[in-house]
């Protein structure tokens, strides 16, 4: 049978799929309701039960019987978790230590557990695969957080093979970003080989910021860091708290402590934030808010900039913390991939570009879109493997592997240092690199290879919160402050090489020296010179 | 990677013998996860599980993907169109003097040429273009040199137009248009069955009526020969039209230059029928099997006559033969009718003595029987008559000398009887009805 693989990011508040195309590409699938954000919640109205879109929809008229948010709740105890109970939320109860909801359905009280709700769901954008599809889906790649711990990945690993999918392999969210972005994945075409990422993920109720390194396409994640309060719903309540206040200026009504008028701006305070991030202001419409009355306003995008500082405070802080702790400048990232929709606020990117003036920032993928397609792409790398290899080939004898600390590399002519094997390389560990000859008619050279360390960082310099917004002064203060490209100094001497007799009469730069690192798992080290044209070579290998 | 520094010699302190020397292990390595996703963690674990070195792996996965390779090129059997080398020279072709290149060779299908379908020459031309894309060269490290590569595209497109290709066909310079040389003494059909083979090319009716052999019929000999002197060739000239220079784009020069083209092509044509011609005749002229048809013709031709002489010999002795049998049955009717004219007229004179005799036999017939009338009545005049009326149509009646001798017999019968008066009633009705 043909597989038919897809990749699912289940998010926390939205969900989505997407499969390998014909002409190559990986594309985000639409579900019936021609949305390529399907929402995780599942809601239950009368007699009948929705996920998805339309469960979203109703979720106004009937917050008690309507579930969201309950991935974050996946394999944790009953005890474990905050319950909020007010007429927006469902009531929760304990079935035997696991949190379950209660809602009532065909004029009944029914009780869900938190998987058999993830099953809903799952089972739910398995019918929406399928149906596009229009065959069976013999596969699934699942992305979960860095944070997520052993145990909810097995929990969700049950919840979906109960809904009926074949998980393949569940992976690290940023990871999956990383390879939609085709992050460090071709190190051979001119991409370096070895890079390290900032993956910056804001979905709707979450800020995760990991450091990845790749190193010759391999993946390490550094560090993590994540807030579970920093998301977009979180600038969508600031946008809702703006909204209440001026209807409250408008009409003298006070919303803020009736819930279901809160949800309605909220619902239509989503949509005026996604149309912000594009135009400098937008329209804000609810209908009959309180007490029969409507709200017809425009948001100003500064306005909602200027609501939201706190947050964008919070985001800052939240980066250059997990740069001091993965003890890295702005400079040492290379590129910063952005995931989930949050990252396309304006304002957000250019705080970004702040911190980071000259790291690439990688807009090439859709940001809601890059788990998905990393999902996608990983499902379709490994569809052809037997179920046992998969599993196999993630077992810790094989993904926990020995990673050097300090860089190898070589030092040029005025005691420079060039990084041939950096630091956080996993063993074993290859590279293949060229030099020119050094002058007319040499015929030995003399290769050394160092062990070395980066330079200390510069000094910090406390940055004074300047009030007076726009001027020259503190842009040209930023400039010297730009963050260097961590440097190198060379500390020990770890083997040395001669390649002799190589032809004579050879003119300057006319011979290629290729040499060749190898470092095995135990650290053991061996060189290889090679002349190009002439195949002459030597090999060296450490005791 | 490539690190823009050159490498120094030696320093002065390094001992001529050694080649290497290590100092120091690299700072003890961490343990740290790696992410499971991704080619190249594909590769990790393959290179653990089957503990390979890097080039070890390389190896065998570059040996499984060249296996898989030809594989897929199993499914095209390209061996149809052979592999021929490349010359150097061509390979150093100007792409501008594309229309004097050969195009068949430039695709490498010198082998097949005119008989290429275009499905060879679609595969020929991809694997031209597999070897020869500027890319694939750049990727080698060669020249960014495109030259060869357009005239694999020239050539392609004119192989693959219908026109264009009988354009070249009509031209192409390694197919020869020879003409056998007459006085050659090597096997006919050997050495005019190719040349037959060659033409047909250029034939708009296919298929063409080949030389065939030896035993080969004579209707059918005669057909290939009808037909070759009927030849409707295609061959056209055109790929040779010089072409109107750059310069010359005023209509006059462009009408001066077609009207020279035409004339040419015309020439050509002529020329070219007129070969085709001599080729006919010539091999018409050397074919043993007319030679033969020939000699069986004439001896057939002499047979018939020779038949035909014999039969009119027979016919005239027949004839002969006839007209004196003729003249002798002649003489002897002649002389039969002589004597039977001379016996007819006795033999009428004894008729009518006889006649008269049996006449006056049944008048005295009827006489003695009283003219029929019953006994003991005297016959008066009047039944006489009437007897004798009636004795004279029965006469009439009866002609002749047997018919009245029967008569005279069945009136005796009837005297005999007694009934003669009924017979000679029913007589006498039987003979004047």
């Amino acid at each position: 049978m043909e597989s038919v693989v897809i990749g699912i990011n289940f998010g926390s508040s939205n969900s989505s799929i997407a499969v390998l195309a014909p002409n190559g590409h990986f594309n985000v699938i639409a579900n019936a309701d021609g949305e390529r954000m399907i929402p995780s919640v599942v809601g239950f109205s009368g007699d009948e039960e929705f996920s998805g879109t339309q469960a979203l929809q109703q979720a106004v008229r009937n917050p008690k019987n309507t579930l969201q948010g309950f991935r974050k709740l996946i394999g944790k105890k009953f005890e474990e978790i905050k319950i909020s109970s007010d007429v927006t939320h469902p009531d929760m109860v304990s079935k035997d230590g696991v949190p379950a909801y209660k809602v009532s359905f065909k004029d009944q009280e029914h009780i869900f557990t938190v998987p058999a709700v993830v099953t809903k769901q799952l089972k739910h954008i398995l019918e929406e695969a399928e149906a596009y599809l229009g065959s069976k889906v013999t596969g699934a790649v699942l992305a979960v957080p860095t944070y997520f711990s052993e145990h909810q990945r097995e929990v969700l690993a049950k919840s979906a093979a109960d809904a009926g999918i074949n998980v393949l392999q569940i992976i690290q969210e940023p990871v999956a970003a990383a390879l939609a972005y085709n992050f460090g994945q071709n190190p051979a075409k001119g991409d370096a080989q070895d890079k390290t990422a900032l993956v910056l993920d804001m979905g709707a109720s979450s800020f995760d910021i990991t450091v990845l390194s790749v190193r010759s396409g391999i993946y390490t994640i550094l560090e993590t860091a994540h807030d579970e309060a920093l998301g977009g719903d979180a600038f969508t309540d600031e946008l809702v708290n703006l909204v209440a206040q001026e209807f409250k200026k408008k009409t003298k009504v006070d919303v803020s402590s009736n819930k279901k008028a809160l949800l309605k701006i909220r619902t239509a305070a989503e949509i005026t934030k996604k149309q912000l991030a594009r135009s400098a202001s937008a329209p804000c419409s609810v209908e009959s808010v309180a007490e029969g009355l409507d709200y017809h306003g425009s948001i100003n995008r500064l306005r909602f900039e200027l609501a939201s500082t706190k947050l964008f405070a919070k985001c800052n802080q939240l980066i250059e913390h997990i740069l001091e702790k993965s003890q890295l400048t702005a400079g040492a990232i290379d590129e910063i991939l952005l995931v989930g929709g949050a990252t396309r606020m304006p304002k957000f990117q250019s705080k970004l570009r702040d911190i980071f003036p000259e790291t690439t920032m990688r807009l090439d993928q859709e940001s809601d879109e890059a788990i998905t397609v990393g999902c996608a792409a990983q499902a379709s790398l490994i569809a052809g493997f037997e179920k046992e290899d998969i599993v196999a080939s993630t077992k810790e004898n094989i993904t926990v592997t020995p990673h050097t600390v300090k860089p190898i590399g070589v030092v040029g002519s005025n005691d420079e240092f060039f990084t041939i094997i950096p630091n956080h390389t996993p063993l074993p560990a290859k590279r293949v690199f060229e030099f020119g000859q050094a002058a007319a008619g040499q015929q030995e050279v003399y290769f050394a290879l160092y062990e070395g360390e980066q330079d200390p960082l510069p000094p910090k310099k406390e940055k004074v919160e300047k009030v007076d917004i726009g001027s020259d002064d503190e842009e040209e203060d930023e400039e010297e402050e730009l963050p260097a490209k961590p440097t190198y100094h060379k500390t020990t001497l770890l083997a040395e090489v001669v390649l002799k007799d190589l032809p004579a009469g050879a003119k300057a730069g006319s011979l290629h020296i290729e040499a060749t690192v190898h470092v095995d798992v135990s650290g053991k080290t061996s060189i290889t010179l090679r002349e190009k044209k002439s195949g002459k070579q030597v090999r060296a290998e450490s005791a | 990677m490539v690190l823009d520094f050159l490498l120094p010699s030696p320093p002065k302190s390094w001992s001529a013998d050694k080649t290497s020397s290590f100092h120091a292990k690299i700072t003890t390595p961490t343990k740290a996860a790696i992410e499971p996703v991704g080619r190249h963690f594909l590769a990790h674990a393959r290179r653990h599980i089957h503990s390979r070195t890097f080039s070890e792996d390389e190896k065998v996965v570059s040996e499984a993907e060249a296996a898989a390779r030809s594989a897929g090129d199993g499914e095209q059997d390209n061996s149809d169109l052979g592999d021929e080398p490349e010359d150097p020279a061509m390979l150093r072709r100007d792409p501008k003097d594309w229309k004097d290149q050969d195009q068949y060779a430039v695709l490498g299908l010198s082998a097949l040429r005119y008989k290429a379908t275009e499905d060879q020459i679609r595969r020929a031309h991809r694997r031209k273009v597999l070897k020869h894309h500027p890319d694939k060269k750049a990727a080698h490290g060669g020249l960014h040199d495109d030259g060869f590569f357009k005239c694999i595209q020239k050539a392609f497109e004119t192989l693959m137009d219908p026109v264009k290709r009988r354009q070249w066909d009509s031209v192409d310079p390694a197919v020869s248009d020879s003409i056998p040389n007459a006085k050659s003494k090597s096997d006919f059909y050997k050495s005019y069955g190719p040349v037959f083979e060659r033409e047909s090319r250029f034939s708009n009716t296919q298929p063409v009526p080949q030389l065939g052999d030896a035993n080969s019929a004579q209707d059918q000999v005669e057909g290939f020969y009808d037909f070759w002197y009927k030849f409707d060739s295609w061959r056209t000239f055109e790929w040779m039209d010089k072409e109107d220079g750059e310069g010359h784009d005023s209509r006059d020069d462009k009408r001066y230059f077609e009207k020279k083209n035409k004339a040419e092509r015309a020439k050509l044509k002529k020329e070219d029928n007129a070969r085709l011609r001599e080729i006919v005749d010539q091999a018409l002229s050397l074919d043993p099997r007319i030679k033969i048809f020939k000699e069986q013709a004439n001896k057939q031709r002499n047979a018939k006559r020779r038949e035909k002489e014999e039969a009119e010999q027979r016919a005239a002795e027949e004839a002969a033969a006839a007209a004196a049998a003729a003249e002798a049955a002649r003489i002897a009717a002649e002389e039969a009718e002589k004597k039977g004219r001379e016996d007819g007229k006795k033999n009428k004179e004894l008729l009518k003595r006889a006649v008269r005799k049996e006449k006056k036999n049944l008048k005295a017939l009827i006489k003695d029987n009283n003219y029929f009338l019953p006994a003991g009545q005297t016959a008066g005049p009047a039944e006489v008559e009437k007897q004798l009326e009636a004795l004279d149509a029965l006469l009439d009646g009866a002609k002749g000398l047997d018919q009245l001798e029967s008569v005279r017999q069945t009136l005796e019968d009837g005297v005999k009887n007694g009934n003669i008066a009924e017979v000679f009633k029913a007589e006498v009705a039987k003979r004047s009805a």
